[in-house]
């Protein structure tokens, strides 16, 4: 008896195992070797940027991620924490910068930040621009671009415009892909040229405790002469800019000793008084450390994999699957706590979307939650598979967006209210989530249709149910979320309902789910019927989510992307031909293939009745 | 396809057609047969004509067309104002969409168009739709009164948005920090003002105002005995900017000789600036006797009046937005506008107003007027909307309050509360019997 329920529950506690000891080892803390420079410990540093009081770390980890696509800098020696590099960058002064010449001389004679290959050019245009040969990675460094620096920079004022010149500045709603690259690639060397310039990141606090600080260019220009003379005075931010220099000035000098040695007595000091939180700082460096969301990704993209394979071991099917569901509440887990940890980052209860890259990890996270329940209820796998499919597909679209900036900036005054961020943005975006679930059991159900024999019998009906009971939840969630959001603009500035293109978005999604609803009490539709009804429901879902986006438009569109548009559109074709696909006559389709024994019980001359499809 | 697989008489199809069985799903009491039966006599016309109105397939229909409608009326918005769009698409019965909208956006004609039925159309037929259906298969159980309720709601809902649409009365205030302010102006309503001062009392001034939409067709003369001359329309911006006149027309006067306007696109309904379109128009004028006064600029962008003189009498004329006074007062004490530091997004805008009200004896000195803070007064409501910068420090030195009356506005809070109350019921009816069934396997 004990043997059976060993064999039972095994394959279940080697996935947790295995998922647990994979989340595990990336939980642990970063440190540094001891005698090397402290990296981590300067990311310990509070700064303020976007807005937003955060540690040094997040910022470096950032801007690195924009410019190269990596949270790590990858050297010949090996690889290095973000930290290095924007050390690098800041001690690296720009070419013709007499201040920073001055105060770095070793820095900028070693130049570190101009031979570090992390520029990205993909594109074959700015490559020819620049006379630069592809190579793998396609990562680039100054010394790489300076030959053809004029050329570049004629190329940029020709998009971003020239106001000596009276070049105006291309629309970027017109951007070409080339523009929109040199664009990009100017964007990316301008984000060393401000770490060198030291004239944009906050990071010498105010001495009245506010949140209004200073950049260490003006605070040179205050104290700077001071410091020259060993005068500094007795305040917070005479101290800090102290410090930052005694501690650039090490770094570019290679003393290691003096460079660990500043930030261990600063450390220890309250920097900025009580504006500063140290656990808040620390729990934001883990987070990073952390990336749970990039974790989930990779155990939803192998459990959705594995439970697609599970049907063909049969008598291992179950086992497999359960092992498969443990994993994926794990990872659920996870997932969840990381939103958690992301409020409590941004001092923001229950509120769990703040922007677009916030609602990708959240429907991720509905998707996941969904189908967990639906498991529960059908126990057939399929259910596994649609929630990790949707979970991993989701949270690719996270960290895509993740890569241009800081995921937690600061809000506009008009959405600055938690109680509407937390009811009207939850609620709609699960609506969104409903809706993708049912279009990805739609596809399920055209796939498995087509090219198996698993809707047969009981399963096409129990398929359909529970994109029926989907349905009926995204019904009531995106029409509830609609409504809060009618009351959210009735109290905030007086229209229940404005025609804004995102609040059309959200109409569609209502309108279309009551038509798969009314076509189904209708009798229009059957099973087949709404699988393809919901399938579609998916390009009406992303429209809502993201086209409404790209029209640039009012109040909601926080997360204009350029580009993405045509991805979005070829992604919807696809979903549109599967759509079609599951118009093919049924006589086609392997489930509903007359007079065919099914392989897994041959029941000898009971045809399978396609019941209702 | 192996075709011998079928059998002979019984094609795939068709079985697949007949086995309706397992699809006797919820709420499926709407199906308009749903009561029929078969062996009935033929039924009365009107009858029939109610089953046809009532009929699933129509709302299925009409949904289609709404989400098209409402797509295309999305899409609109990148080339033209919200409320040109809405008054052109949904409060409207038919529409004609332009190929450039129905194409969506890929192709650059907006010249030809389709004709579509509008907002009105699709909406009210959808109201008769529903009221037929219930009409039809009224019956009182736990899962149709959820149906109902939800129905009940919707029909409110859109009643609000009628209502909303007819009367609602939307305005701005704008004071300068440290001024006080009881008028409203309306920047979708332009007029031209013609007023001739009283010499002692303001009140005795004599004003004429002409609405916008008869200034609108170039060629269009306005002659009225009330108005001392004959206004004939050159041209008519609905936006518009100023630039320098270097070289001024022998006929122009006034402002005319200074600037010159150019037409501009109305402000996009996209925009996330959330601007306003400022007209202007170019009008030739005359004397009754037929005395030529030249061509005048009037432009809704400067606020200073022109002045004409006739026969020793002088006219001020404004081409200005419709203003309305209110009988209390708002007095700006202080606007505070905020960012996030370092950045350029807002973090917190402000006014602190004290109110002042004669007539209903109110003297309120402590309002405050921010973002998801609005004020409630005398059935209006003041949103703290935008704010004024100083040209030259560009520093905010006045608020920008959006003013709004809407009659409607308690509709769809009731008609929230009745569709969740019956989705409550039906969804959680639905609910109750899917778990049910479970739990008895």
């Amino acid at each position: 008896m004990n043997k059976t329920r060993l064999q039972q529950y095994l394959p279940a506690l080697i996935a947790v195992g295995v998922t647990a000891i994979y989340f595990g080892i990336n939980m642990r803390p970063r440190s540094d070797a001891s005698g090397e420079f402290q990296y981590a410990k300067f990311g310990r540093l509070a700064v303020i940027d976007g807005g937003r009081l955060k540690p040094m770390q997040t910022v470096a980890q950032t801007k690195l991620m924009i410019v190269t696509h990596r949270s790590a800098l990858s050297e010949k020696e090996g690889t290095f924490p973000a930290a290095k590099w924007l050390l690098d960058c800041m001690t690296t002064p720009l070419p013709g910068d007499p201040i920073f010449s001055a105060m770095f001389p070793d820095g900028a004679e070693a130049a570190v930040a101009f031979k570090q290959e992390v520029f990205r050019i993909e594109n074959d245009q700015v490559l020819r621009l620049l006379k630069l040969t592809p190579r793998s990675g396609y990562r680039y460094s100054i010394v790489d671009i300076a030959p053809r620096y004029p050329e570049l920079e004629q190329a940029v004022k020709e998009v971003l415009g020239d106001e000596t010149r009276g070049i105006p500045a291309k629309d970027p709603k017109n951007y070409k892909l080339y523009d929109a690259k040199v664009a990009e690639l100017w964007q990316h060397l301008n984000l060393y040229m401000k770490a060198a310039h030291h004239g944009t990141l906050l990071v010498i606090p105010n001495p009245d405790g506010s949140d209004q600080w200073t950049t260490f260019r003006d605070a040179h220009a205050k104290f700077g002469d001071a410091f020259d003379q060993d005068q500094l005075p007795d305040a917070p931010d005479a101290k800090a800019y102290g410090f930052y220099r005694t501690l650039l000035v090490a770094y570019q000098s290679k003393d290691k000793a003096g460079f660990n040695r500043a930030l261990d007595s600063y450390l220890a000091t309250s920097q900025g008084g009580g504006l500063i939180n140290p656990t808040k700082i620390g729990v934001e460096i883990f987070f990073n450390n952390f990336a749970p969301f990039y974790l989930c990704l990779v155990v939803y993209g192998f459990v959705a994999v594995i439970a697609g394979f599970s049907w063909l071991a049969p008598a291992w099917t179950r086992q497999i699957q359960q092992g498969c569901y443990a994993a994926m509440a794990l990872a659920f887990v996870v997932h969840i706590s990381g939103l958690v940890l992301r409020m409590y980052l941004q001092d923001r209860l229950f509120v769990f979307v703040t922007n677009l890259y916030s609602s990708a990890v959240f429907i991720g996270l509905g998707c996941v939650f969904f189908c967990l329940i639906a498991e529960v209820f059908y126990k057939n796998g399929i259910a596994i598979v649609v929630g990790t499919t949707t979970g991993f597909c989701t949270l690719i679209i996270a960290h895509m967006l993740s890569l241009s900036g800081d995921t937690m900036e600061m809000m506009q005054a008009v959405l600055d209210t938690n109680f509407w961020l937390a009811t009207h943005v939850t609620i709609i975006t699960l609506g969104y989530t409903s809706a993708f679930v049912a279009g990805f059991m739609g596809i399920a159900y055209i796939f498995l249709g087509l090219f198996t024999n698993m809707l047969r019998k009981e399963g096409s009906a129990e398929l359909t149910r529970m994109t029926y009971g989907v349905l009926c939840a995204g019904m009531f969630l995106s029409f509830v979320g609609t409504v809060l959001g009618g009351l959210w603009a009735d109290y905030s500035w007086g229209r229940f309902w404005g025609w804004d293109p995102k609040e059309n978005g959200a109409l569609l999604i209502v309108i279309w789910i009551a038509l798969i609803l009314h076509a189904r009490w209708g009798g229009m539709v059957k099973q087949r019927g709404i699988a393809v009804l919901s399938v579609l429901g998916i390009v009406v879902t992303s429209w809502s989510w993201f086209g409404t986006n790209f029209l640039g438009v009012g109040l909601h569109s926080y997360g204009f992307r350029q580009g993405a548009m045509m991805t979005l559109i070829l992604i919807d074709l696809g979903f549109i031909a599967i759509a079609g696909l599951g118009l093919i006559p049924l006589e086609h389709w392997t489930s509903f293939r007359p007079h065919e024994p099914t392989p897994f019980k041959p029941t000898g001359g009971a045809r399978p009745k396609p019941a209702g499809v | 396809m192996d075709h011998t697989a079928i059998q002979p008489g019984v094609p795939a199809a068709k079985v697949a057609e007949t086995a309706i069985q397992d699809g006797a799903p919820p709420g499926s009491p709407l199906h308009p047969d749903a009561h029929a039966s078969p062996r009935r006599a033929p039924r009365h016309p009107i009858v029939q004509a109610l089953m046809l109105l009532a009929d699933l397939r129509l709302t299925v229909v009409l949904f289609a067309l709404a989400m098209l409608i409402v797509f295309w009326g999305t899409l609109a918005q990148t080339d033209a104002g919200v409320w040109t769009v809405v008054n052109k698409y949904f409060r409207c019965a038919f529409v004609w969409v332009p190929l450039k909208v129905v194409c969506f956006n890929a192709i650059d004609n907006t010249v030809d168009a389709i004709p579509f039925p509008g907002g009105w159309l699709i909406g009210g037929v959808m109201l008769v739709n529903l009221l037929a259906a219930h009409a039809m298969r009224f019956k009182l159980t736990w899962n149709r009164s959820g149906i109902f309720l939800i129905h009940a709601g919707l029909i409110v809902m859109m009643l609000g948005e009628v209502i909303t649409g007819t009367y609602q009365i939307e305005g701005q205030m704008v004071i300068r920090e440290g001024q006080s302010s009881n008028t409203v102006i309306h920047p979708g309503q332009t007029e031209l003002a013609i007023i001739q001062r009283d010499k002692d009392d303001v009140a005795k001034d004599h004003v004429v105002t002409i609405p916008a939409r008869m200034l609108q067709t170039p060629g269009a003369t306005i002659e009225d005995s009330q108005v001392p001359f004959i206004i004939e329309v050159v041209e008519y911006m609905v936006n518009h900017k100023l630039k320098f006149n270097r070289r001024p027309g022998k006929d122009q006067r006034g402002l005319a000789r200074e600037f010159e306007a150019l037409p501009q696109p109305e402000v996009s309904g996209v925009d996330p600036n959330q601007k306003f379109d400022l007209p202007a128009m170019y009008v030739k004028l005359s004397t009754p006797e037929g005395k030529k006064l030249g061509t005048w600029l009037f432009s809704s962008d400067l606020g200073d009046s022109q002045w004409i003189t006739i026969k020793d009498k002088q006219y001020q004329v404004r081409l200005r937005f419709k203003e309305l006074a209110r009988p209390y007062t708002f007095h700006l004490k202080k606007f505070t506008h905020d960012v996030f530091p370092g950045t350029n997004t807002p973090k917190d805008f402000h006014s602190y107003i004290r109110l002042i009200d004669t007539k209903n004896g109110v003297d309120r000195d402590d309002v405050e007027i921010y973002m998801n803070a609005p004020l409630y007064y005398e059935g209006e409501t003041f949103y703290q909307s935008s704010w004024t910068t100083d040209p030259i420090t560009h520093k905010a030195n006045g608020t920008v309050l959006q003013v709004v009356r809407n009659p409607g506005w308690l509709m769809p809070y009731i008609s929230c509360a009745i569709v969740g109350i019956g989705m409550l019921i039906h969804f959680g009816h639905t609910l109750y019997r899917f778990v049910d069934r479970r739990m008895v396997r």
